[in-house]
């Protein structure tokens, strides 16, 4: 925990959350672990802070969004600001916004939290949205590695417990779109384009059916996956640490 | 379904001569049959009469045009008997009585005779005649009549109003060669019930149907208004608006005027026709008011169906929220204004009690959600092509985050195909299924998937003490709560919405016993023929360098 404070000391984070107690809650957490913290309770507030920020050559590192602001929909800053792509995001929405936040996702957000949420995932989320933060590493990491399985993505070399894993292009498609953006969820949609093509973006039956034979290669019990983990109508996410 | 676009009668003149033509073509068709056919009887009986001339008395030859009147008495209208009677008087006289070739008698013997035959074969004509006409109408009445009885019966297993009006249409077309209905619309009924002296507004709301414009029994609208209006027959034979070339008879049930029959009658049968338009009409309207009057009742029901499920949803969620929300109050004020003097350990105790009652209090505010979302028809379930092996791990993986001491198994049957469905929706219907096995039996629970004859079965077995049969049927009732749960909490949403989860797949939930003890509750979803996976460009393994 520590360690992990250390390296958020003036980290900057900009809040956008119209709901006070919610506000509130965030930013006692955030401060209290080292985050230089924003707040803004509207779009309009937001726009006036992010702009202060980039006149200022201080952009906030991650933005967290709530989905519902009183006075637009949070995907209207993206269209706004197109620089908030560049800046690590994460999305708070409500279960009932489901496509909402997925088209969010698809739009270029990081990653989201769904209300009600506690702390532990909050700077889980926090930690893998800045880890992969494209100001702080432009380059793609060419290396994933957890618990046993490392990805090479320059070699295409996946091995699990020292084992080569023979895998068809397809599956090392997915599991390098995967890789890229490891510890984030990527959508149903951003995997079928990214792999399939645009004109694939609604065949899930793809991508139900190669995930598993991957699951199947990959995992040690593929029913209990500990790499390639299932967001319930969402999409995937490659597990990190 | 013809809307509206009655032809008025001036329209009738001008756009339809095929009305006109067809109407000249019956008349001509009706005169000239019986008029050749009493022709071709009368030359016959001649014909054997000057056959028998030169072998039998005269009165015998009369006997033989006695005949022939009867038989064109028999076929045809009365006055071709007449005429034929009159023809066969006139016929013997000039043919076969002295003096020959004259419309003249010498002597009082054959003028006697053939006064006689007048008498004799007029009084036979009108006899065989009237005879026809009842055994006609006899026929007539028994083939209406038997008709009558299939609509009535095609009417009673009916409920559609639509297929009504067609059948009601087919028969009228068969009776009376074309027919027009016009209903009025039901949140009008009341309004055009009121009878004549009130204005009633039917000019948008009237729906009209049947042979508006191919037929003789095109009519102006405004007659069919005026009928429904006043609630009397009008038209043809009726009294009232005598010149029309129709019949326009009102449809009246308890609750109004429904709307108006309209059919062409038969000069010749018009009070019959009206009589049986009119039953026809009283059939119609006591059909549709018989089909609004289940419908009615079968809304009250619902209405206070949904009522009784509000009040015992409130009762429910209001017990379900107050007491987690109690001990949160109760927690945080103690943390508030206690910090200082509660100890550590206590502090942490009571935190962590307001987070675990908060996080119930969310997995049923969600449960809630769900059942208002599939019980009120909200949004439409978001379906796509679902691999069933990830949706069971997601939910056991859920589950083991909340409480990683729960025994949970997941077997899986190998090659389980795609399934089509709502991903969110059938987690939190497995969810609810685990949910409730941990809450009667506490483990250990097995989540398995299988298919079986072109459904795919997702079990959920406990090792809990077995349902009785009866409990089985109840356990799905929307708040129902077994016996067995005093002392566990749960608003009894769960088992419900898992149902409305299987019924919105056009699947099914059903408990069983397990063998040893314990429960299985099985959720069944149908197959659907999987679009197929186009295959690799190159199928082979990715060649590591």
């Amino acid at each position: 925990m520590n360690a992990a404070t250390a390296s958020h000391v003036g980290t900057r984070v900009l809040v956008v959350e119209d709901d006070l107690a919610l506000r509130t809650m965030l930013l006692a957490v955030l401060r209290a672990e080292g985050f230089d913290v924003r707040q803004a309770h509207d779009l309009h507030t937001a726009r006036t802070a992010l702009d202060e920020a980039q006149a200022a050559h201080q952009p906030p590192a991650l933005v967290i969004l709530d989905l519902n602001l009183p006075d637009g929909q949070g995907s209207d800053l993206f269209d706004s600001h197109p620089g908030l792509r560049e800046m690590a995001t994460l999305v708070i929405s409500a279960r009932s916004e489901e496509a909402h936040k997925i088209a969010l996702l698809d739009a270029g957000a990081n990653d989201y939290l769904v209300k009600p949420f506690g702390v532990g995932e909050l700077l889980a989320r926090i930690r893998v949205a800045l880890r992969r933060r494209p100001d702080t590493a432009p380059a793609q990491p060419a290396m994933y590695a957890y618990k046993g399985l490392s990805i090479d993505l320059d070699t295409r070399r996946v091995m699990r417990d020292g084992e080569l894993l023979k895998l068809t292009p397809t599956e090392f498609r997915i599991l390098s779109v995967l890789a890229a953006k490891a510890g984030r969820v990527v959508t149903h949609r951003q995997l079928l384009v990214d792999v399939w093509g645009a004109e694939y973006a609604e065949h899930t039956h793809y991508l139900r059916v190669y995930v598993g034979n991957l699951r199947a290669k990959l995992e040690i019990d593929p029913t209990q996956p500990q790499y390639l983990q299932t967001e319930v109508g969402v999409g995937y996410r490659l597990a990190t640490d | 379904m013809e809307r509206a676009g009655l032809c008025l009668p001036e329209q009738r003149r001008s756009r339809s001569p095929t009305c006109d033509t067809s109407m000249r073509s019956v008349r001509f068709s009706r005169l000239w049959r019986p008029a050749a056919g009493t022709a071709l009887i009368m030359a016959a009986a001649t014909a054997v009469a000057a056959g028998l001339d030169q072998y039998v008395p005269t009165t015998v030859l009369a006997l033989v045009y006695i005949g022939a009147v009867l038989l064109i008495a028999h076929r045809y209208a009365y006055w071709y008997a007449f005429a034929s009677a009159l023809a066969a008087v006139a016929l013997l006289n000039v043919m076969f009585i002295h003096p020959r070739g004259a419309l003249r008698v010498d002597s009082q013997e054959h003028g006697l005779g053939l006064a006689a035959l007048l008498v004799v074969s007029l009084l036979a004509s009108y006899l065989a005649s009237r005879q026809r006409a009842f055994g006609r109408a006899a026929t007539r009445n028994t083939h209406h009549a038997t008709q009558l009885r299939e609509l009535a019966s095609a009417l009673g297993v009916t409920t559609d109003i639509e297929q009504m009006s067609e059948h009601v249409l087919t028969h009228l077309r068969k009776r009376f060669g074309g027919a027009v209905l016009a209903l009025v619309d039901p949140a009008h009924i009341e309004a055009a019930a009121l009878g004549p002296g009130r204005p009633v507004r039917l000019a948008t709301n009237l729906q009209i149907l049947g042979d508006t414009q191919a037929s003789p029994a095109m009519i102006s609208g405004d007659a069919l208004r005026h009928c429904i209006q006043s609630g009397q027959s009008l038209g043809a034979g009726t009294g009232r608006w005598n010149n029309l070339a129709v019949t326009c008879v009102p449809m009246i049930s308890a609750a109004g005027v429904l709307g108006a029959v309209a059919v062409p009658c038969d000069e010749g049968n018009r009070h019959d026709d009206i009589i049986e338009a009119q039953a026809v009409a009283d059939m119609f309207a006591a059909a549709i008011q018989r089909e609004r009057n289940a419908a009615d009742a079968l809304e009250a029901r619902a209405a206070a169906q949904s009522q009784e499920l509000r009040n015992t949803l409130l009762a429910s969620i209001s017990h379900d929220f107050r007491t987690p929300l109690a001990s949160i109050i109760g927690s945080a004020s103690a943390l508030a204004q206690q910090h200082d003097k509660l100890a550590a350990a206590d502090a942490i105790r009571l935190a962590s009690q307001i987070e675990r009652e908060a996080r119930y209090l969310a997995e049923v505010t969600e449960n809630t959600l769900h059942w208002i979302r599939l019980s009120n028809g909200g949004p439409a379930p978001d379906f796509d092509w679902q691999a069933i092996d990830e949706i069971l791990s997601a939910v056991i993986e859920r589950e083991r985050l909340r409480d990683a001491t729960i025994d949970l198994r997941l077997k899986l049957e190998p090659d389980l195909p795609l399934i089509r469905g709502d991903a969110v929706l059938l987690a939190q219907a497995v969810a609810n299924l685990v949910d409730n096995a941990l809450k009667y039996s506490g483990g250990p629970i097995v989540v398995s998937a299988s298919l079986h004859q072109a459904h795919l079965n997702i079990d959920v077995a406990d090792r809990g003490s077995t349902l009785p049969a009866h409990e089985r049927q109840r356990i799905f009732q929307t708040f129902y709560r077994s016996p067995n749960a005093l002392g566990t909490r749960g608003a009894g949403l769960g088992l419900s919405i898992a149902q409305a989860v299987a019924q919105a797949h056009d699947g099914g939930l059903s408990a069983m016993p397990r063998r040893d003890g314990g429960n299985i509750f099985r959720l069944s979803l149908p197959l659907a023929e999987v679009p197929p996976v186009a295959a690799e460009m190159a199928d082979a393994v990715e060649k590591t360098p």
